[in-house]
């Protein structure tokens, strides 16, 4: 029964041909019998409130932040208001404090893809190094580097401020990117990736060829594993673009900030009065802004995604 | 070894040489000074107590002591756990019923609804935080509305008596579609032959679900209830932005994340929060493990 | 910077991580007593060279202030930067000085804030700079709250009298006829306001706000915390401090006063819309109310916050800060020039005053035109006589603990948990009060 679990390679055909895996059902659902499922009207109900509940808050955010201020106190939380003034805030957002906001976009950018694209190739290395390679020390690193998958990140921040403090290099983006390039699970992943994408016999052909590994890496097996690589970088994408609590104990300089923080302080300035005018609506087209780049990157990509964690889900 | 194995080795054996060290060698550098040198660093800090009034002085294993004994630190411990035995399977739970809706395809507009249900995955906890805080305002968010609405006097959801099952809320909302979609993926990798043979067999769609469908699914069950195990022991950033909201329900001591922060960065008490780091790694890597060991077993069994 | 970061480490011990001054020196507080050298002609020297400061604050109310000096400096490039609100700027701030990174040369403090950062070596004494003897221009209460043990670190900015804002709709509605001047009166009102209107409250109590009731105890006489050099007091038992913390619990469990966090969205809402009738709270607040509440203007008015005896109003002060360079600046003498000018110079002051800080410097106080000016949103109200007064009652021989932002912190763990939960504020206070003791022995004071 735990086949699926061992082989998967023979069942899904590995995770490299997954491009196609969230779109259109496969060849499997017409093939299971020639009667189309029905519609089940009590599921068909229930999943139209789960969606109502995954939705909700970003209605609500949508709506609110096309409120002035004025307008937020006075309307309804789940309606429009009077007028529209959902330019007017995105002016006030990217103008506010001297366009701080926008230097908050630029480093979550910055940091997120210096952050994401490295952690991304160190995994695909390494991962390839796991999967296709025999070198002494080997099963050391594979212990090591996949019992550190539970050690949780935000246990890891105090830690990795302390040593940083010392080594006075808090407060500097060096001390944000770095802790970003550590992924044990993405080198997981990519050690899948890796064992299920390139077939040795074309790692031997290479060698016979008088090739050698870095060229081979690059030419032969990063192109076999380039959905892998895909779905990683997602991974560390997403990670890096919502952290908060390393930033937040890292910097103390806002205009270092990603967006997380910076919203957060944001808010937390309308919360204690510090400015004499609550910018509300800062805050919410703020958070709106935030989540507009991730939710298109997901619209957009979303088939690597399932590909990706059906690998490595289905593998154990 | 850890709690997600590695894939079996290859059968390839070429030469004993140092290639694929280089290969990995990158990663084992910032492994070595994101992971191994803070640990080992906070290990050293945390043998020695920090005052105000007589500076930093070496207790040994002082702190470590006082640790497994301080009531802030045990009642974080104690409330992840609690939130990690009923937000865990809820959202496991939900997220496992809503893959296999979408897999059995009886339902219309999936492809919408798998992606807006991915969707909150998407949102920094931040962001999704400061929206719910809103939102479960007694006054004028969707409670108060409801209340006024309905004539009731259904209680904030940020009171006391609630604001666990409402952080819970917000940790669900976020991550039930990223479960949803490792279960779904899952679900559609399962062979097209175990379904030709339950349905030889002569099984209906429960009985299918249950022998093929729930079987089959159980290693991305295991991995998603190992990253929500962890997210758990994690909790931080919900407490942390919702506090502002509810200063009399969220404590500082709220998660033991939010007390290591608290300690470091609003008590002086360096030191004292290496140690809890240090003690809660210890707890989360153990805890993982025993939940991997327990799994593994039924298995083999 | 560089300098004072080498000094930091040469005075660290060991494994030393020095985050925070002290901690690692080997503390000692005695700021250097007051040998007011003039160093005037230093100070005039590095203002007429010019050089580049950073200034840190998280209120917006200063950036005119910071105009008018560069432009009387057009040599001195000034940056404002926003390192966080309040203890999350204090712990930057140590961050800062630990790491040697980054350090601002002139920070806004709280006074709350002031004995701990003071204690901590963070702050460069002004007596050292012959600064101090511009006492006599800023109130007493605010110059004895930028002191801490003999010296003095900084210059106070801006103070917070009590003082109570109440919307007239909503008495008029409940039939309340005079703002209460006595708590006893507030109570009554209370009931009056609940009997009238269900929907609402006379006030809401922060569960989350040290400050706010730290300054009720201060009105009603309590004096919970006292140091002296390394031995502090805390003491929650005392007859005034009790008498206020029962008094706001019986509020509380009357469900005359509602327990909600101020500031919120929810909050604000509840403020416009008359479910809350007043807001006792510092001078500072009429710039928040009248510039969030826009459409609520003409509906509220200052009043004195009640006092316990009619016969002799004491008062106390909430919030309220000042502004100290910090040790380890780049350029101390420009930032002490900085400093002097900012804090006294009549067009700094005038722009801060526009911007709706209130004075800590005495001049504006007794200025006439200051005092008559008529706001508008107040319905015509000579707002500033009401808040000079306030002031002029603030009552003497409040301290706060040498870990106040420590305390503070805390605060909702234990009152705020009891002020949400119903349960007692005075039992909250002890609870709070205990652990202030232990963490005051933990960190090696001497506590009594």
């Amino acid at each position: 029964m735990s086949n699926t679990a061992t082989t998967p390679s023979a069942t899904a055909g590995g995770p490299a041909p997954a491009p196609d895996a969230p779109g259109p059902p496969r060849a499997r659902r017409p093939s299971r019998g020639p009667r189309k499922p029905r519609t089940n009207p009590v599921l068909q109900a229930l999943m139209v409130l789960m969606v109502a509940y995954t939705l909700l808050p970003l209605y609500w955010l949508t709506v609110n932040a096309t409120k002035s201020n004025g307008e937020l106190f006075r309307s309804n939380g789940l309606w429009l208001g009077s007028e529209i003034s959902l330019w007017d805030n995105i002016v006030a957002t990217v103008t506010y404090q001297d366009g701080i906001y926008l230097t908050w976009l630029f480093n979550t950018a910055l940091y997120s893809v210096v952050g994401a694209v490295g952690a991304t190739v160190i995994c695909a290395w390494g991962g390839y190094a796991l999967a296709k390679f025999d070198f002494p020390t080997k099963r050391l690193v594979r212990a090591v580097v996949f019992g550190a998958i539970t050690i949780p990140a935000t246990a890891l921040a105090v830690p990795t401020f302390l040593l940083f403090a010392e080594l006075g290099i808090t407060n500097t983006r060096l001390a944000i990117i770095v802790p970003a390039l550590v992924s044990p699970f993405g080198l997981y992943l990519m050690t899948v990736f890796a064992a299920d994408s390139v077939p040795d016999s074309l790692l031997d052909a290479a060698k016979i060829d008088g090739a050698n590994a870095w060229t081979t890496f690059w030419r032969v097996s990063f192109r076999l594993m380039a959905p892998g690589f895909a779905t990683v970088l997602l991974f560390n994408l997403v990670h890096t673009w919502n952290n908060y609590f390393l930033p937040l104990i890292m910097l103390n300089d806002p205009s270092l900030y990603p967006l997380t923080v910076g919203l957060n302080q944001l808010n937390n300035q309308v919360t204690t009065g510090a400015n004499l005018e609550p910018v509300y609506n800062v805050v919410l087209t703020g958070s709106l802004l935030a989540i507009i780049p991730l939710i298109a990157s997901f619209l957009f990509l979303q088939r690597f995604w399932q590909s990706g964690l059906a690998a490595g889900s289905v593998k154990q | 070894m850890g709690a997600v194995s590695a894939p079996a080795a290859p059968q390839r054996r070429p030469a004993r040489d140092w290639t694929g060290l280089a290969f990995v060698a990158p990663f084992l550098l910032v492994f070595g000074i994101g992971v191994v040198a803070p640990l080992v660093y906070a290990s050293g800090l945390s043998l020695y107590r920090d005052q105000l009034i007589g500076g930093r002085s070496f207790v040994g294993l002082e702190n470590y002591v006082d640790v497994a004994t301080d009531p802030r630190f045990l009642d974080g411990i104690g409330r992840v756990g609690l939130f990690l035995a009923v937000q865990v399977p809820i959202m496991i739970g939900l997220a496992l019923l809503v893959a296999l809706v979408l897999d059995s395809g009886r339902v219309r507009g999936m492809r919408f609804m798998r992606l807006s249900i991915f969707m909150p995955y998407a949102v920094p906890s931040v962001v999704a935080a400061l929206m719910w805080g809103f939102i479960y305002g007694d006054q004028f968010g969707l409670v108060g509305q409801l209340n006024d609405a309905t004539g009731l006097s259904l209680a904030g959801p940020l009171s006391q008596t609630w604001v666990l099952p409402a952080i819970g809320n917000v940790v669900t909302w976020e991550f039930v579609g990223y479960n949803m979609l490792i279960l779904y993926a899952a679900l559609r990798a399962v062979p097209e032959e175990l379904y030709e043979a339950a349905d030889i067999d002569g099984a209906g769609e429960v009985r299918k679900a249950f022998s093929v469908k729930l079987p089959a699914l159980r290693p991305a069950l295991w991995v998603a209830t190992l990253f929500s195990i962890i997210g758990s022991f994690q909790l931080f950033n919900e407490p942390n932005v919702l506090q502002s909201l509810a200063p009399g329900s969220i404590s500082t001591h709220f998660t033991p994340n939010m007390y290591a922060y608290q300690l470091a960065f609003n008590a002086n008490q360096v030191t004292y929060s290496a140690a809890v780091a240090v003690v809660l790694g210890l707890i989360t890597v153990v805890v993982a493990y025993a939940a991997q060991r327990m799994t593994a077993r039924r298995e083999t069994r | 910077m560089r300098l004072s970061r080498r000094v930091l480490l040469t005075a660290a011990p060991g494994l030393c991580l020095a985050l925070i001054a002290t901690g690692c020196g080997g503390g000692g507080t005695g700021g250097g007593s007051a040998s007011s050298a003039d160093r005037s002609a230093e100070i005039e020297a590095a203002l007429e060279e010019g050089g580049k400061l950073t200034v840190w604050t998280w209120s917006t109310k200063f950036d005119d202030a910071v105009a008018a000096f560069e432009e009387e400096y057009p040599g001195v490039d000034v940056e404002i930067v926003n390192a966080g609100q309040s203890a999350d700027q204090y712990t930057a701030l140590q961050n800062a000085i630990s790491s040697g990174e980054n350090i601002p040369d002139v920070a806004m403090i709280e006074y709350f804030a002031l004995p701990e950062l003071a204690l901590s070596e963070q702050l460069v004494s002004i007596d050292e700079w012959g600064l101090g003897g511009l006492e006599d221009r800023f109130t007493p209460s605010s110059w004895r709250q930028m002191t801490y043990g003999d010296a003095t670190y900084g210059l106070p900015n801006n103070t917070g009298p009590l003082i109570m804002l109440y919307n007239t709709r909503v008495f008029e509605e409940a039939g309340v006829e005079e703002p209460p001047a006595t708590w006893e009166e507030y109570a009554a009102a209370a009931e009056k306001i609940k009997k009238e209107m269900p929907d609402s409250r006379i006030a809401s109590i922060d569960p989350g706000d040290a400050g706010g009731l730290d300054s009720l105890i201060w009105q009603g006489g309590g004096r919970p915390f006292q140091h002296e050099g390394e031995s502090v007091t805390v003491d929650f038992t005392g007859e005034d401090t009790q008498k206020v913390n029962d008094y706001w619990s019986d509020l509380v469990s009357r469900d005359l006063v509602a327990a909600e966090p101020g500031w919120t969205d929810e909050w604000w809402r509840s403020l416009g819309d008359g479910s809350l009738a007043t807001w006792t709270t510092g001078a500072w607040a009429l710039g928040n109310i009248s510039s969030t509440l826009t459409d609520n203007a003409g509906d509220f008015r200052v009043a004195p916050a009640p006092v316990w005896d009619a016969d002799d109003p004491q008062n106390a002060e909430n919030g309220g800060s000042g502004f100290s360079v910090v040790e380890g600046s780049d350029d101390t003498a420009l930032a002490m020039g900085f400093l002097k000018w900012f804090s006294l110079n009549e067009a700094s002051v005038d722009a801060q005053l526009d911007a709706g800080s209130f004075p800590a410097q005495s001049a504006p106080l007794e200025d006439p035109e200051w005092l008559s000016k008529e706001f508008e949103y107040f319905g015509g109200q000579q707002a500033n006589k009401v808040l000079a007064e306030a002031s002029g009652q603030v009552s003497e021989g409040w301290q706060y603990l040498p870990y106040q932002v420590y305390a503070n912190s805390v605060f909702g763990d234990s009152v705020g948990s009891a002020i949400s939960g119903g349960g007692s504020v005075q039992g909250g206070a002890e609870k709070w009060g205990e652990q202030l003791r232990s963490y005051g022995e933990d960190q090696g004071f001497d506590v009594r």
